[in-house]
């Protein structure tokens, strides 16, 4: 487990990383869960609303929504594929992603074409990742 | 350079299409306009099922649009000004903490207001007050590759058209209306005046200048209103009006038929609160809050209780509850 500034990045898993996407990937019986990482929880903060809106996204689409502060933020899907399983438990509650983002998970995809995941965007491993939140907690210095 | 569209009075739907247009082609633009209609705007995440007495909006002529930013119902009509301010994403001047981003981007509205000789003060995360009572709303969200905020300034407003469109018993109108007159003012209310809405579209020009940069004037081009023409037929489809998330529901535990207790975990002022929402026979009955042990700051739980008072009393339905807490803690 890797931990910087009190936000935990468990490194049994892998990270999307386009344009600040800051989902999580986790292989599960050939299906891919996806949820936001430490990082966007932190950002988000105290999250009113969840939808997932996309069935079957391309890598990159839009999957659904969340709003926090009177703000709409969209996440985005880092693989193509068909959306299996929503966590009911989440969108009803989605405080439950503010307590443990990697509890949490959003949704399920059955993916089309598992060789996406070996994209520059995906990311594992406490180097990599570690240097990305860095790097992305220096952005937030700046502004 | 950002574009900007100064486009004076317009058709009420073209208030909304034309940032959701712009955003969609990726047009970075500061938009001046003002509604020449009344209508309701109802947030990404709402459903005018819910929130709306559309009986009464249709008999009315009231238009409603469902926006793709966030925030909840607002009555709009000719009285108002907005701005949005479209700028993509990947901007550096685009600060992604949403906290910084508003509070970057209302520092120019707040100036206009100073001024024309308001006391106006901008309050986290996104409204901004005269007399400690809100004149402006504002809110945010991502539509394509662009950050977009939609607000609008307050010259005056019809209180009672706004508890009329809401999907409310008269109590809770009542109720609704009391709150209202307890926390909002208008730019009239304060300053016994209004100023043109010229007077305040050059303010906002030279403020958001200064952050924006010199403008390039524009205008709405045959492919900007093909855009808006695009958007203009989904938006006003019956899936698009009715499509929208499962809203935070809290934990219901029931103690016996009829007797409710939802647990509700807040953000206000920085320390997270909990709040026991008690129903009896399908009405709130009472409200206790707790802090998290952190700080406990009874000065804060006293003004949180305050703002939520107006649930007492309404009817029992969680997803209406939670909306309305949301509205209360956050527009």
């Amino acid at each position: 487990m890797l931990v910087i500034n009190d936000m935990k990045f468990p490194l049994d898993r892998k990270y999307y990383t386009k344009n600040g996407a800051h989902m999580w990937l986790a292989e599960d019986n050939g299906q891919i869960k996806l949820g936001l990482d430490a990082f966007a929880s932190e950002m988000a903060g105290f999250l009113t609303f969840f939808a997932v809106t996309s069935e079957e996204p391309n890598v990159g689409e839009a999957i659904g929504s969340f709003e926090s502060a009177k703000f709409v933020s969209r996440f985005y899907s880092p693989i193509s594929g068909k959306i299996v399983e929503v966590n009911k438990a989440a969108m009803a509650n989605p405080k439950l992603i503010n307590d443990d983002p990697y509890s949490a998970w959003i949704v399920a995809i059955e993916p089309r074409d598992i060789s996406e995941l070996d994209s520059e965007f995906i990311i594992e491993g406490e180097e990599k990742v570690s240097q990305w939140i860095h790097e992305e907690l220096r952005k937030m210095e700046e502004e | 350079m950002v574009k900007l569209f100064r486009l004076g009075d317009i058709f009420w739907e073209d208030t909304q299409l034309i940032y959701h247009a712009l955003a969609n082609l990726n047009i970075e633009a500061l938009v001046l306009d003002s509604p020449k209609e009344e209508y309701v705007c109802l947030g990404f995440h709402q459903n005018p099922d819910d929130e709306l007495d559309l009986e009464y909006c249709d008999r009315n002529n009231i238009g409603v649009f469902r926006r793709e930013i966030g925030g909840g119902s607002v009555w709009l009509d000719n009285r108002q000004v907005f701005y949005n301010i479209i700028l993509r994403k990947d901007n550096p001047i685009v600060p992604r903490l949403t906290q910084n981003y508003f509070s970057k981007f209302l520092k120019p509205v707040v100036s206009v207001c100073r001024n024309l000789g308001m006391e106006a003060e901008f309050n986290p995360i996104c409204d901004i007050l005269a007399s400690g009572r809100k004149f402006s709303g504002n809110g945010g969200g991502e539509i394509g590759e662009c950050k977009v905020i939609a607000g609008g300034l307050l010259l005056d407003f019809e209180f009672d058209k706004m508890a009329n469109i809401m999907n409310l018993n008269s109590s809770m109108k009542d109720h609704f209306r009391e709150s209202m007159d307890n926390n909002l003012t208008t730019i009239q209310n304060e300053m016994g005046q209004t100023p043109s809405k010229n007077e305040i579209f050059d303010g906002l020009i030279r403020e958001f200048e200064d952050i924006l940069g010199p403008f390039e004037i524009s205008s709405i081009t045959p492919e900007i209103r093909a855009e808006m023409d695009r958007l203009r037929s989904y938006y006003f489809s019956d899936k698009w009006m009715h499509q929208r998330g499962v809203n935070n529901l809290g934990r219901e535990i029931k103690v016996r038929e009829g007797y409710y207790i939802l647990g509700v975990d807040v953000n206000f002022k920085g320390d997270d609160h909990h709040l026991a929402i008690f129903s009896e026979d399908g009405q709130v009955s009472e409200l206790k809050i707790t802090g998290d042990g952190s700080t406990d700051r009874i000065e804060d739980q006293i003004e949180l209780k305050k703002r939520l008072s107006t649930i007492i009393k309404m009817d029992y339905d969680q997803r209406k509850i939670i909306n309305a807490i949301s509205d209360m803690i956050y527009l």
